[in-house]
């Protein structure tokens, strides 16, 4: 073994070679020359003629270019200096074949931008910790029904004051934060005299304990967060810290806005702190923190009540050597004593006793969607790129069968197989570097585009309500983004890259000067048409994928939904006082948005459909019995004012509708949806019967008519019962959203509705503005968002297919076209060649069509959770796919199977 | 002379052999040749393909080193010559030789 000082001197020797690798060159060939010189001389003495001697001492000698090679090898930058040379050939040759280069490149750019994209969205929802410090010490802590198991959906929110018995009941929490949800109008409030009144904003805000933010580790940008100090009123009012997004579009990114005043409804805050745009708080899309022990002092018990309710969501760091595992068994303890203490409310959905647990905040703030949504989309995109990278082997394979003579060549001109290989090698590494810089580019704009379709999750516990999937997410590609695209670069390099590079080095130069090196081509054929049958099948496996979105798209867009959203425009409304207190001024404004030029009606209700944010009472009394506890599921309940079933053209099945008739104050009256009437009346008439809704003891209604089934929770969700009321016989008519219907474009009106709403009620806020057609396609949005990502790679990957079939018979004909030339020659029809060749082509499309529908019934397991209203094994998708596959196939077929035909049997016998 | 009649070195000793050569003196690459063809009578014949680059790998490896000098005829040649390092080498090698040299007659039985 060679000690580290010799390995040390050798390596400086190696070192001075390298720096002075020109002059060793130079010092080499005159060696060599005077060998040769010499040997020269010496066969001259020994009787030779003088050009006979340099000759015979020249083949003595050998080939110089090797033993140069060689001796280069010798030092230890061979390797380098041959990489750069390899390189710089690669460049060189790549040159001289553009149409291969060009789609070689594309391809590889596509394959890599997309499968670096899909990484980008990976990376920002699953890989990236939440901003704060020691993320993964932070737990959240649940309750649920269901013993054991977080179901972000169904999990029970905390009140504050089962979260105050937390401290002493898991001290596995070093620390733990409550935070519960409100939403507000923002108004700023001192500003100097005479400017200019502002309209109210509509801010999601979250009540914070005051220790949350020391519980998060989450620091401000600007001025401070909430401490301790702030959970008493100043004289001001509370503190409040505003998120980056609200500072900017209500603030006008003023830095001087620590220390500025403004209302909450009518709350008096001071803003203390901006957060970083990184910081959402606790629900990921909360613009506003505001302490809830000093809203507790302030504001109305209606306010204090609801929080008691439990709207909180309970956030810990773990004490020092605590575990998760502590913890969850600490919170499942915890649960039965507080089971205890707060016994299950008697009715309703949350009326079992509870049992608690906790996970780690960074996995409860996922939303469920997120990762079967990305693992279906990181296989199609894998899918993607192993079609890419076999195209390009394919590309190359056929390529190095063009370049068999220049190989040949170089064997005998002395070059050994290994570094042949290792220039192929470098050429597919050159290819996919090329390929590569462009894909970052692709991935980038593709993250955006991404980005773009906006796709909306469903409503659940940790985010409330229906929130972006990508909201929040920065999308620039971070160091994790670049060092994936490095690695997959360099991976598909070699993926492809090996085929060539192992048959070059299995290249035998007898061979080659043999018959045409038929046996390597046939090995090389073989293993083309198998890269081509895996093309096929990765891409009717995908195409199976994309035909059962696309499916599932069209049957939501097809689904009854209850209402027309055509021509529809959405308001929502918040805060005013006089709006949700008086019937009369509401009755008044609807009618005024009724009677614009253009407009047909207007109406008003609680909740918007597709939304998923609709009340939920139990049903107490049925006729004039009692229901049972449990006996129905909870129904939604509405309060409509205005003609609501006009606006939204919601059939009326039986009975009338709920007019001005209904007197105010009391409820007398009631509409049914028809799922609720099959649910309490099974199938008679439920007109003129009554029910309740409310605690026991309540005066009962009458229901005066049944209306269709609308769907209020996403499209593919069941339409749960529900009851209209009208609002003016409802005492708390919560929030508001008004519906207006239009003749023409809803949207035009826009500025007039907002005119009237201003003037009826300057201190109410208007948010969530959207046409009918908008909140469609947000309710279809995730799945559009899947079924326009399976589809591209899809259509990518059937074309990718098709210019491997399309390879692979192109070079079997070019193969043949002498076997072609003399068959014709001697008599066969034209036919039978073009037979001959459709029958290569079929063979490859079957054996992938049958291969991918295998891989397609296994792979749509994966896809189960995003269908609707189709099959896994839907057979028209099947059908579609195969014949759309056929027929990509056969078209790629025809070309080379023309060109067969037209082989002329003089010119290919004579080449 | 026909090729049958020439030997093929066994692999490794070549650089024995060259740097046995130069255990007499300093030499060119084409004194080594023809050394190593005259003294084994035509049997070995060394391979210039081959003796460059071990000259090359053995300099590396720091057991010869070269100079530029002039032949007798006044011509330009690099002159190899034997190190200390590349004198230790040569001990351990002839003795490694004989050690299988050894082995192998007595296999053959002609030891």
């Amino acid at each position: 073994m060679p000690g580290p000082i010799d390995f040390l001197a050798t390596l400086v020797r190696r070192a001075r070679f390298y720096l002075h690798r020109e002059r060793f060159e130079r010092e080499l060939a005159e060696e060599m020359q005077f060998h040769v010189e010499m040997k020269a001389r010496d066969q001259e003495c020994a009787g030779m003629s003088v050009p006979d001697a340099e000759w015979a001492a020249r083949r003595r000698f050998g080939n110089a270019r090797r033993i140069k090679d060689e001796t280069g090898d010798v030092m230890a930058v061979g390797w380098v200096e041959a990489a750069i040379q390899d390189a710089r050939y690669t460049v060189r040759s790549l040159r001289q074949s553009p149409a291969f280069a060009t789609v070689a490149v594309a391809s590889l750019a596509l394959g890599i931008g997309a499968t670096t994209a899909v990484f980008t969205l990976v990376n920002a929802m699953l890989l990236r910790p939440p901003p704060f410090p020691d993320a993964n010490r932070l737990v959240l802590a649940f309750q649920t029904t269901t013993p054991g198991v977080f179901f972000p959906v169904d999990s029970m929110p905390w009140s504050y004051e089962k979260y105050r018995r937390l401290e002493e009941l898991v001290p596995a929490f070093a620390d733990a934060g409550f935070s519960s949800w409100e939403e507000y109008n923002l108004r700023r409030t001192g500003l100097p005299a005479g400017s200019e009144p502002e309209s109210a904003a509509r801010v999601r805000a979250e009540l914070v304990t005051v220790n949350l933010f020391s519980t998060l580790g989450a620091r401000a940008t600007l001025g401070r967060t909430i401490t301790a100090a702030d959970s008493s009123p100043s004289a001001t009012g509370a503190v409040a810290v505003i998120s980056e997004s609200l500072w900017r579009r209500h603030f006008g990114a003023d830095p001087g806005v620590i220390g500025s005043t403004a209302a909450l409804d009518k709350l008096p805050v001071t803003i203390i702190g901006v957060m970083p745009g990184s910081f959402t708080g606790i629900r990921e899309n909360a613009e506003m923190w505001v302490p809830l022990e000093a809203v507790n002092v302030l504001d109305s018990p209606r306010r204090r009540e609801q929080m008691e309710g439990g709207m909180g969501a309970v956030v810990a760091r773990l004490a020092p050597n605590a575990t998760l595992a502590m913890a969850d068994a600490q919170l499942k303890a915890a649960a039965r004593t507080l089971n205890t203490i707060f016994p299950p409310p008697a009715f309703g959905p949350r009326n079992a006793a509870r049992s608690g647990g906790a996970v780690s905040f960074a996995e409860a703030r996922q939303h469920p969607f997120v990762r079967p949504l990305l693992v279906v989309l990181s296989i199609a995109v894998v899918g993607v790129l192993l079609i890419v990278c076999a195209n390009v082997a394919g590309l190359l394979l056929a390529r190095a069968r063009a370049r068999e003579a220049e190989m040949g060549l170089r064997i005998a001109l002395g070059a050994g197989s290994g570094r042949l290989a290792r220039q192929l090698l470098t050429e597919s590494m050159v290819l996919a570097l090329l390929g590569g810089i462009p894909g970052l580019a692709i991935a980038y704009g593709g993250a955006m585009a991404l980005a773009r379709l906006r796709p909306a999750l469903p409503p659940n516990y940790v985010l409330l309500r229906s929130v972006d999937l990508l909201q929040g997410a920065s999308l620039a590609p971070d160091w994790r983004v670049l060092t994936f695209a490095v690695a997959i670069t360099l991976v598909v390099g070699i993926a492809f890259g090996a085929a060539p590079a192992f048959a070059a080095s299995r290249t035998n130069i007898a061979d080659l000067i043999k018959v045409a090196a038929s046996r390597g081509a046939t090995i090389r054929a073989r293993g083309r048409r198998a890269l081509v049958i895996g093309q096929v099948a990765l891409a009717t496996t995908l195409l199976v994928g994309a035909g059962l979105m696309v499916r599932s798209f069209q049957a939501l867009l097809r689904t009854d939904i209850g209402f027309v959203p055509h021509n529809v425009i959405k308001l929502g409304l918040a805060g005013g006082d006089s709006i949700a207190s008086t019937a009369e001024r509401r009755t008044e404004m609807l009618a005024r948005i009724a009677a614009l030029p253009g407009m047909e009606s207007a109406a008003a209700m609680n909740c918007a459909p597709l939304e998923g944010d609709c009340a939920m009472m139990p049903i107490t009394m049925v006729d004039s019995r009692r229901a049972e506890r449990d006996e129905y599921p909870p129904v939604e309940v509405h309060t409509v004012a205005g003609d609501m079933l006009r606006t939204l053209r919601i059939p009326l099945r039986s009975g009338r509708r709920l007019t001005a008739r209904e007197s105010q104050g009391v409820p007398t009256a009631v509409m049914l949806n028809e799922s609720a009437a099959r649910l309490l009346w099974k199938g008679e008439s439920p007109i003129g019967r009554r029910l309740s809704t409310f605690q026991a003891g309540q005066p009962s209604v009458e229901v005066v008519g049944v209306v269709a089934d609308v769907k209020y929770e996403a499209i593919d969700a069941p339409v749960r019962p529900a009851i209209y009321y009208a609002a003016g016989q409802f005492s708390t008519a919560g929030g508001s959203v008004i519906f207006a219907r239009s003749r023409g474009d809803a949207a035009a009106l826009l500025p007039a509705i907002r005119r009237i709403i201003a003037e009826s009620d300057p201190t109410s806020a208007i948010y969530e503005v959207a046409t009918g057609d908008e909140m469609l396609a947000r309710a279809a949005s995730s799945t559009r968002f899947v079924t326009t990502l399976l589809s591209s790679f899809g259509v990518v990957a059937a074309l990718l297919a098709a210019l491997g079939v399309y390879g692979v018979l192109a070079y079997l004909v070019s193969q043949r076209k002498r076997e072609f030339g003399v068959r014709m020659a001697i008599g066969a029809l034209p036919s039978s060649v073009l037979a001959l060749v459709f029958r290569q082509g079929l063979g490859l499309t079957i054996g992938g069509v049958v291969l991918g529908m295998a891989g397609a019934v296994a792979a749509s397991r994966l896809l189960s959770s995003f269908l609707f209203g189709v099959g896994r094994s839907d057979a028209l998708t099947y059908a579609a796919v195969v014949a759309t596959v056929g027929v990509a196939g056969l078209l790629a077929t025809l070309i080379p199977a023309r060109r067969a035909t037209q082989v002329d049997p003089v010119i290919a016998l004579r080449d | 002379m026909t090729k049958s009649e020439r030997s093929e070195l066994l692999p490794g000793t070549l650089e024995m052999l060259i740097l046995k050569t130069l255990s007499i003196g300093q030499m060119h690459g084409y004194g080594i040749a023809q050394h190593l063809q005259q003294l084994s009578q035509d049997v070995l014949q060394v391979e210039e393909g081959s003796l460059y680059p071990a000259l090359q790998r053995m300099q590396l490896k720091g057991w010869v080193s070269s100079e530029w000098g002039l032949t007798p005829t006044k011509r330009r040649a690099r002159y190899y010559k034997l190190t200390a390092l590349g004198k230790k080498q040569l001990a351990q090698e002839v003795a490694e030789f004989d050690r299988m040299l050894l082995a192998i007659q007595r296999i053959l039985g002609t030891a």
